[in-house]
């Protein structure tokens, strides 16, 4: 079989998939979740409009500790929780609705099937989270205006955006598995949430088993503050990128190895 | 882009080489064995008797735990050649939400690796060939039973399988829409493609096969043309119907010959029903009988030829099959 073929196929996964993310009932929650951080912002504007901006936030760096304190939110709830959503339906979903045996009787393979997938969830989990990062951003930027942390407005947006769309890929890579091998969504969300917030104070080589890890080595600037980030490594960037492509590759081969001998036995569910 | 599949060597058929599945400790299938060559073959048999198992097998979605299954020699492991050449219609009466009919043949047509033209083209004729032009703008949830089983038979005959595998596929149809489904899959066996059906119906399946697989608890209890079946199984006496002007007269008659153990009116058949253990002796005797006693004969017709009668006397269920 070609790979034009190939392509053709996974290009038909990927239309089909975006659609059912970004436009069927299962897309209510992602928007609901990627509206979390829009909120408290629209907020702060409104009360700050109606009360005054707080004294913290007056100053040329204002807007920049804002925007980092709420990027931490967005990184460690929204994301992590948005990707739980996106990538475990994309197989457990189906699996729940009994319409996953319509993939499995077209002619692709079933490794082309998990990149048609896990493309489509990234590409859905960075528009809406990635627009809800640049949401945020324009909003608290064009309201406090103000420095930004020595780099320009734009280049900083770029890169938070840009982890973001990193996070995406790690976390759902790791949700697609989860949800190929596990029948419960939560409490394995739960468990991976909290190994992530405790990354910092795990063992050197554990540490290299989450996706934090190597996020914290690409963001725009560490956290603010606080016992984590004392204990906390710095990861360079030359470590941070091809870690991260590693460890969503590793997760990936694990995916492709489940689904390719996956039977289809929605009694057993 | 791709065009619809020219079928591959029709001769190699489908296979099961000693197949078994078990789920767990459960038993599916066991010690499989079949050729099923081109036409309408169907599997009955009693719920868990192994019939969706072992289509499910023939299609992938399950892995035989012993023996090799092949279809048109290829591997159901192997979907990128393998359904390019066959159609699925599972009895699982769930579909992505939020589609419409003409939506999800277009999507997966799609999936398929057809570019858009391509895919209007499929999809419309397939909505065609089921009937469901009218209704293809509306949400399969808003489907009825029957509409629901028909855009199913259309995802599987869409891209134009040489092997089409239906599991109860005349469910929930009302009877002129069984009508029309019965002529297309008799079109496709007639093209010389395999159609492999499910049924509880036996009278349609015995009206529509070519050749029938009889299961039961995991086992093939019998296959091939229900009539050769119904032939080899000598301890049951073939039952003949005949109806004619004078049917006590033609009973006694009957009844001195060799072979035949029973000869009785039957009301509720409406006839003569006469039991033979050698039905080639029978008949030759019958029509001398006949032209030497001048009856008139209306009808003589085997009334244990069917599939029903074929599963009773093989696994002795009745006719209670799913």
């Amino acid at each position: 079989m070609t790979r034009g073929i190939q392509w053709a196929h996974i290009r038909g996964v990927l239309r089909l998939e975006l659609r059912k993310s970004l436009l069927g009932r299962r897309a209510v929650p992602i928007y609901a979740i990627g509206l979390l951080p829009v909120i408290p912002v629209v907020l702060f504007v409104l009360i700050s409009s109606a009360l005054g901006v707080p004294t913290e936030f007056q100053d040329a760096g204002g807007a920049f500790l804002f925007f980092v304190a709420l990027y931490e939110f967005i990184l460690r709830f929204v994301v992590y929780f948005g990707c739980v959503w996106v990538f475990m339906n994309l197989f457990r979903g189906e699996v729940i609705d009994r319409s996953l045996h319509y993939y499995f009787l077209t002619p692709i393979r079933r490794e082309a099937l998990v990149v048609g997938k896990y493309v489509a969830g990234w590409l859905c989990s960075t528009i809406v989270f990635g627009g809800s990062t640049l949401l945020c951003f324009l909003i608290v930027y064009g309201y406090l205006g103000g420095g930004a942390g020595g780099s320009p407005p734009t280049v900083l947006l770029l890169q938070f955006v840009g982890v973001v769309a990193l996070a995406c890929l790690g976390y759902g890579a790791v949700f697609l598995v989860v949800g190929l091998y596990l029948r419960s969504l939560v409490l394995p969300a739960l468990i991976i949430f909290l190994w992530e917030l405790a990354n910092p104070f795990l063992p050197s080589a554990l540490k290299k088993l989450s996706v934090i890890f190597y996020l914290q080595g690409l963001r725009p600037l560490p956290p603010l503050g606080g016992p984590v980030q004392i204990i906390a490594e710095p990861v360079s960037v030359w470590i941070a990128i091809p870690g991260f492509v590693l460890f969503t590759a590793a997760t990936l081969v694990a995916a492709a190895l489940r689904i390719r001998s996956m039977e289809i036995a929605y009694g057993a569910d | 882009m791709t065009a619809p599949a020219e079928a591959p060597a029709a001769g190699r058929g489908i296979v099961f080489d000693n197949v078994s599945k078990f789920y767990g400790e459960v038993l599916g299938v066991n010690r499989v064995h079949l050729a099923i060559p081109p036409g309408i073959t169907s599997l009955v048999g009693p719920n868990g008797s192994g019939k969706t198992t072992i289509m499910n097998l023939m299609t992938g979605l399950l892995r035989p735990s012993q023996g090799r299954v092949t279809v048109l020699g290829m591997s159901p492991d192997q979907p990128d050649p393998l359904f390019r050449h066959v159609g699925y219609c599972t009895q699982y009466d769930s579909f992505p939400r939020g589609m419409t009919g003409q939506e999800f043949l277009h999507a997966y047509l799609r999936v398929h690796g057809f570019d858009r033209r391509q895919s209007d083209d499929l999809t419309r004729t397939a909505l065609e060939q089921v009937g469901m032009t009218r209704a293809a703008d509306r949400r399969i949830a808003a489907y009825s039973k029957g509409m629901r089983q028909r855009i199913k038979l259309a995802q599987a005959v869409c891209h134009g399988p040489s092997v089409l595998v239906l599991d109860e596929p005349l469910n929930g149809l009302d009877p002129m829409a069984r009508e029309e489904m019965i002529a297309l899959f008799r079109g496709l066996a007639a093209q010389g493609k395999h159609v492999i059906i499910s049924s509880h119906i036996l009278h349609e399946v015995d009206f529509i096969s070519d050749q029938v697989i009889l299961l039961n608890e995991g086992y093939v209890v019998a296959e091939g043309n229900i009539r050769s079946v119904r032939g080899e199984m000598q301890k049951h006496p073939l039952q003949i119907l005949v109806r004619c002007d004078r049917p006590a007269a033609l009973a006694s008659r009957v009844f001195e010959q060799d072979g035949v153990v029973e000869a009785r009116i039957d009301a509720q058949l409406g006839g003569l029903l006469i039991k033979t253990r050698d039905a080639d002796a029978f008949f030759l005797a019958f029509n001398r009988i006949v032209l030497d006693n001048d009856f008139k004969i209306e009808v003589v017709t085997p009334a244990d030829e069917d599939v029903d009668a074929v599963y009773q006397y093989l696994i002795g269920g009745g006719s209670e099959t799913a």
